[in-house]
C-alpha cells in the first residue's frame, strides 16, 4: 500500500515536437530548406515594402534593361516592368498557390483516406478504386484536364492541382490509419464507448500527422512547380499577373537577347521548390520513427 | 452446464466462440478458432485467473467477453441480462461497468493525448457530470493509482512503463466499474514494478470490490492474484479449479506440464525436477484432432486421438477436459 | 593469435575463462552521459554458467555487447577496463581478430532469434556456413555436419528441418537453430545467451533451458546467461551476478545467493517474485518502492539508495567497496542484510 501512493516524478523526456525541432536544427539540408522557405515567406508577406517598384507599372523607355543598370537591380522585362518587384510579388502568388492547393488536397485526401482506413470493407474498396483510377492518369495531364473543364484561371489552377494531388494524401493517411487502428489505445478508447467521429478525428488523425506533414511539405514544392507549368501553358494565371511561370512564358522569345527575363523567374521557381523539397526530405528522416534512435 | 458456486453471476459466458479468418498468400482463407466453446462465470468481486501459452485464445477470450470482438457463437449474460444481442446505447450502458487493462503500457495509451485527457475520457464519453466534476474525479483517480495530478499535462511517453500502466489502470477505474479484465497487465513490466502494480490492483480491488478476470501466461502471477484458475490450451478450457487445489494437485496433463515447466526461484529444488513436456505448441490454425493436447501428452490413448473430451466435473468444484482423468 | 594483446601478469591459471576488470561503458547522448556500466568486475570460469541478473537498464546487455565488442560507437564509449578472454584483452584486439573470435570461441544467442537468422537462406545452409568459414569444409560435408548439429539440439527430423527457412520454424525451434549455430564453432569456449527464453512459452522455455544445461556439460563450454527471471537463474546458473543501474551489487554461487542474499536489492528482487517462497499465501507481495533512477543524473552514491529500506547517510555519498561473505560471495553495501535477515 505504502509504495503505491509514494510516486516518483516522471523523467522529463522532451516532447515529440520539441525533439523533432532539435533534430531538424541538426539536419543541414533541412535547415537550408527552411531558411529558403522563410526567406520567400518573409518577402511574400512584406512584398509591398520589399519591392522597389509597382510590379505592374510599365516603363516603355526602360524595356529589357539589363540587371544592375539604371537602378533596376534585376533589370526589366519586355514591357519595362521591374523584374525584382515582379519576382517578389510572384513569390507571394506561388506561396499562396502552394499552400491553398495543398490545403485542398489535404482536406479531400484526409477525409477519404481516414474513411477508407477506418471503416475498411466496401468503403475502403470504393474509395481506393477511385484513387487508383486517378493515379492511373499522368499527374500533369489530369491537372490540365481539370483546368480545361473549369476554365483557365489562377483559382481554377489551384483547385485542379489540389484535386490531382489528392490521391497521394489519401494513400499516405489511409496507410497510417490502418496501422494506428490496430493499436491498443484505439481499442481501449473504442471499448469505452467512444463514437466513430471522435475516434477518427480526435484519436487516430493526430497520430497520422507525421507522415502527412512530410507529404504536404513536398507537395507545396510540387504545387508551385505545377502552377508555374500551367501558367506557362496559359492555363493558370493570366497576364499581367506577376506569376513566375507566366513570366517565363510571356518573355520566352527574348531568351537569346535578354537572358534575365527568363532565367531569373526560373531561378526563383527552382529555389522555392528546392527549399520545400529539402525540408520535406529532412522531415521524412526526422519524423520517421524507424529512423529515430 | 456448469456447477459454478455463485447462483447469480455478474457475468456468465456460455459456449463462447470466436473465429478469425486468416488469409494466406497461398491457398484459400482458413478459419482460426481462437476461442472454441468456452464457458465461465464470474461472481461479483471475484478474481478469476486465465492462464495458457501463446495461441491458447486467452486474450481473445477477454476481448470477446468485453465485446471488443463480436462473438461468433454462444451467449454473454451481464447480471442476468443477455448482452450478446444489445448494441448502441444499451451496450454503452453496460460498457460503463466493464473495463479493460491492457498488456502493453506503450501502445495502449494514445501518444498524442495528455494524460489527464486519457484518464478523463471515459468520464466524458459517459457524461459523468460537468467539467469541474470530471476534473475532480480525474485527479482523485490519479491520486489513487499514485500519479500526482500535477503531471496530468504530460504525455504518456514522458512516463516510465510502470507509471504508464498506472495511467491505464486509472482510465479503467475512472468509472468505478464492477468488472475489470486485465490482459497480461503486468507482463511487460520489470519484476520490482510488477510487484508494485499487482499490489496496487489488489488494494484497489479491496477498496472498490470489482470482479477481475486476470489473463496471463505467467502462472506465478495468476496463482498469486486469483481465487479460481482456468487453464486454456488451443482455444479451450482444459481445467478449471480453485487456486489452491489446482496448484496442489493439477489434474489435466497439460496443467501438470505447465506447472512442471514453470521455473521455481529456488536452486535447491533443481534436482527434483519433474518431467518436461515434449514438442511444440501446435498451430491454432490447424489443431490436432481429438484432444488438442494428445501429441504432447504422456497419457494419450486412441480415444484421445479421436474425440475431444468434454469439460466435466471430476471432483467438487473442479473440472477437467481429459478422458484419462474423468475415467479416474 | 598474436601476443600483442596478451596481459602480462593477470589472474589467469585459476580456471578463469573470462575476466572483466573495472569495465565502464557510457553512452554520450545529447541529454548527457549515460553511465550504462560502472567499474564492473566479473569472472567466468571454464565450463561455468554465470547468470547476469537485473531489471531493464541495469547494464546487463551492455556488458554482453562490450564482451563481443558490439557496443555501438558512437554513442557508446568504453571508458575504462580490461576484458580478458583466456588471457587476451579483447578490448585491444584488432577488429579482424575479434571478428574471427566471434562465432568461433565466443558465440551469442538472442531473445528473438528471427532477427539474427537470415530469412532468405535455409537454416541448414546458415549453420553449414560456419563450418565453411571456420573449418574450410566443402558445402556437402558442411551441410551434413549442420544436420548432425540440428539433431544434437533435438530438432525432430533434422534432415528435413535443415531445408526449412527460419519463418517456417516455431520460436522454440528457431532458438534451437541459434544454439546449433553457436555450437558449430570449432572450439566453443563461451556462449552468451541474452534473454534466450524470454520470448518463448514456458513449456518451450523449460525445453531450451534443459537443452542448454545438457549441451554445456557435453561440450564443456561456459555460459553467460543474461536474464531478468530469478526462476531461470535458479534452474540453470552456477553463479549469479546481480546488477542494478550499471553497478554490480552482489555476486555469489547460486545456492548461496538465494539462501543468504546480503544486498538489499538482491533481497528485494528475490522477494518481489510471485513465485518466491515468502509470497506463498501472502496477501501482498513484498515490493521495492519507487523506480530505477535516471542514469543521466545518477551521482556517485549507491544507485539503490533512493529505494532502499536500509539506507544510511553514507549511501548517498559513496558507492561502497567490496565486502565478502564466505567463499566466492561478494557484495557492495554500506548496510547489508545480515544472515538472519535483519539489518546490522
Amino acid at each position: 500500500m505504502s509504495d503505491n501512493i509514494k510516486e516518483i516524478a516522471p523523467p522529463a523526456e522532451p516532447g515529440f515536437w520539441k525533439e523533432s525541432w532539435y533534430q531538424l536544427t541538426r539536419n543541414r539540408a533541412a535547415m537550408a530548406g527552411l531558411i529558403i522557405i522563410a526567406f520567400f515567406a518573409l518577402i511574400a508577406i512584406f512584398a509591398p515594402l520589399a519591392a522597389p517598384e509597382d510590379p505592374l507599372e510599365q516603363t516603355i523607355s526602360a524595356r529589357l534593361t539589363a540587371p544592375f543598370t539604371d537602378g533596376y537591380i534585376l533589370g526589366t522585362d519586355d514591357l519595362g516592368r521591374d523584374l525584382l518587384s515582379r519576382i517578389i510579388y510572384g513569390g507571394r502568388i506561388s506561396l499562396i498557390i502552394g499552400v491553398v492547393s495543398v490545403g485542398i488536397s489535404l482536406t479531400l485526401g484526409g477525409v477519404l483516406g481516414l474513411a477508407a482506413g477506418y471503416f475498411g470493407g466496401w468503403v475502403d474498396r470504393i474509395i481506393m478504386r477511385v484513387i487508383d483510377i486517378m493515379l492511373a492518369f499522368p499527374y500533369i495531364l489530369l491537372t490540365i484536364v481539370i483546368v480545361a473543364i473549369l476554365g483557365p484561371s489562377l483559382t481554377n489552377a489551384m483547385v485542379a492541382i489540389g484535386i490531382s494531388q489528392m490521391p497521394r494524401y489519401a494513400r499516405v493517411i489511409r496507410a497510417s490509419v490502418l496501422s494506428e487502428r490496430e493499436q491498443d489505445y484505439v481499442l481501449a478508447e473504442r471499448s469505452l464507448g467512444t463514437g466513430n467521429l471522435e475516434l477518427m478525428f480526435r484519436t487516430i488523425l493526430p497520430n497520422t500527422l507525421a507522415p502527412t506533414i512530410v507529404q504536404a511539405t513536398l507537395g507545396v514544392g510540387e504545387a508551385i512547380l505545377s502552377s508555374a507549368g500551367l501558367s506557362f501553358l496559359g492555363l493558370g494565371a493570366q497576364p499581367p499577373t506577376p506569376e513566375w511561370g507566366l513570366m517565363i512564358a510571356s518573355s520566352k522569345q527574348f531568351i537569346t537577347s535578354a537572358w534575365w527575363v527568363v532565367t531569373l523567374p526560373g531561378l526563383a521557381i527552382l529555389l522555392a521548390v528546392l527549399g520545400f523539397n529539402l525540408l520535406g526530405d529532412g522531415l521524412r528522416d526526422i519524423l520517421d520513427p524507424r529512423l529515430r534512435d | 452446464m456448469s456447477a459454478e458456486r455463485n447462483p447469480t453471476p455478474l457475468l456468465a459466458a456460455r459456449d463462447i466462440q470466436k473465429n478469425f479468418r486468416i488469409k494466406d498468400d497461398r491457398g484459400p482463407a482458413q478459419t482460426l478458432k481462437a476461442v472454441d466453446g468456452v464457458s465461465l462465470d464470474i461472481a461479483p468481486g471475484e478474481v478469476v485467473g486465465v492462464v495458457g501459452e501463446s495461441g491458447c485464445g486467452k486474450s481473445t477470450l477477454g476481448k470477446t467477453i468485453l465485446r471488443m470482438y463480436e462473438p461468433d457463437g454462444g451467449t454473454l449474460t451481464w447480471k442476468g441480462e443477455d448482452m450478446t444481442a444489445v448494441s448502441g446505447a444499451e451496450l454503452k450502458v453496460i460498457r460503463k461497468d466493464i473495463q479493460m487493462i491492457f498488456q502493453d503500457p506503450y501502445s495502449s495509451l494514445n501518444p498524442r493525448k495528455k494524460v489527464k485527457n486519457i484518464i478523463s475520457q471515459p468520464l466524458r464519453v459517459h457524461a459523468q457530470g460537468d467539467k469541474d466534476e470530471i476534473t475532480r474525479r480525474t485527479e482523485e483517480v490519479m491520486r489513487e493509482v499514485g500519479i500526482n495530478p500535477v503531471y496530468g499535462r504530460r504525455y504518456p511517453h514522458q512516463f516510465s512503463g510502470g507509471q504508464r500502466q498506472r495511467i491505464g489502470i486509472a482510465r479503467a477505474l475512472a468509472l468505478e466499474p464492477e468488472f475489470v479484465v486485465c490482459d497480461e497487465a503486468v507482463s511487460a513490466l520489470d519484476v520490482s514494478i510488477q510487484a508494485q502494480i499487482l499490489n496496487l490492483l489488489l488494494d484497489l480491488k479491496d477498496r472498490h470490490g470489482f470482479a477481475n478476470l486476470f489473463i496471463s501466461h505467467d502462472l506465478s502471477v495468476v496463482e498469486f492474484i486469483s481465487e479460481r484458475i482456468l487453464v486454456m490450451y488451443l482455444g479451450r478450457i482444459v481445467e478449471k479449479a480453485p487456486k489452491t487445489e489446482l496448484m496442489a494437485e493439477p489434474l489435466h496433463p497439460y496443467t501438470r506440464a505447465l506447472l512442471a515447466a514453470f521455473p521455481i526461484a529456488d536452486p535447491s529444488v533443481r534436482s527434483t525436477k519433474k518431467q518436461i513436456v515434449v514438442g511444440d505448441v501446435p498451430s491454432p490454425l490447424n489443431p490436432p484432432t481429438g484432444c488438442h493436447f494428445h501429441p504432447r501428452c504422456p497419457l494419450a490413448t486412441d480415444r484421445c486421438r479421436e474425440a475431444y473430451p468434454p469439460l466435466v466435473e471430476v471432483a467438487p468444484g473442479r473440472q477437467a477436459a481429459c478422458w484419462e482423468v474423468s475415467a479416474g | 593469435m598474436t601476443d600483442t594483446a596478451t596481459i602480462e601478469t593477470s589472474a589467469t591459471g585459476t580456471g578463469e575463462l573470462l575476466g572483466i576488470d573495472n569495465l565502464s561503458v557510457s553512452f554520450h547522448t545529447r541529454r548527457g552521459v549515460v553511465k550504462a556500466v560502472r567499474n564492473l568486475n566479473l569472472k567466468i570460469r571454464e565450463g561455468e554458467t554465470l547468470a547476469l541478473v537485473g531489471e531493464s537498464g541495469c547494464g546487463k546487455s551492455v556488458t554482453a555487447h562490450a564482451i563481443t565488442r558490439l557496443v555501438p560507437m558512437p554513442p557508446g564509449v568504453i571508458e575504462s577496463g580490461i576484458i580478458r578472454f583466456r588471457g587476451t584483452n579483447l578490448l585491444s584486439l584488432p577488429e579482424k581478430e575479434m571478428r574471427s573470435l566471434r562465432g568461433s570461441k565466443i558465440s551469442m544467442i538472442f531473445q528473438e532469434p528471427m532477427t539474427s537468422l537470415n530469412p532468405v537462406f535455409t537454416v541448414g545452409t546458415q549453420i553449414a556456413e560456419v563450418f565453411v568459414t571456420h573449418e574450410k569444409l566443402g558445402r556437402k560435408e558442411a551441410f551434413a555436419r549442420a544436420v548432425e548439429l540440428l539433431d544434437l539440439v533435438k530438432i525432430p527430423d533434422p534432415a528435413k528441418r535443415a531445408k526449412s527457412y527460419p519463418h517456417q520454424l516455431s520460436g522454440g525451434m528457431r532458438q534451437r537453430v541459434m544454439i546449433a549455430m553457436a555450437l558449430a564453432s570449432p572450439e566453443p569456449g563461451l556462449m552468451i545467451a541474452d534473454e534466450p527464453t524470454t520470448a518463448l512459452d514456458v513449456t518451450i522455455q523449460a525445453q531450451i533451458l534443459q537443452l542448454l544445461n545438457e549441451l554445456k556439460k557435453g561440450v564443456g563450454m561456459a555460459l553467460l546467461l543474461i536474464t531478468h527471471d530469478m526462476g531461470v537463474v535458479a534452474e540453470t546458473a552456477d553463479r549469479v551476478a546481480v546488477m542494478y543501474a550499471g553497478r554490480k551489487v552482489e555476486d555469489a554461487p547460486v545456492e548461496e545467493l538465494f539462501a543468504n542474499p546480503r544486498h538489499p536489492y538482491t533481497v528485494g528482487l528475490l522477494g518481489c517474485q510471485c513465485s518466491a517462497p515468502s509470497n506463498r499465501n501472502a496477501v501482498r507481495l513484498t515490493s521495492i518502492s519507487g523506480s530505477v533512477p535516471d542514469l543521466l543524473t545518477l551521482g556517485d552514491g549507491c544507485p539503490f539508495a533512493n529505494r532502499c529500506g536500509n539506507v544510511k547517510n553514507e549511501c548517498m555519498e559513496s558507492f561502497p567497496d567490496v565486502s565478502t561473505a564466505g567463499e566466492d560471495h561478494e557484495f557492495r553495501c554500506h548496510n547489508p542484510i545480515t544472515e538472519s535477515g535483519a539489518s546490522s
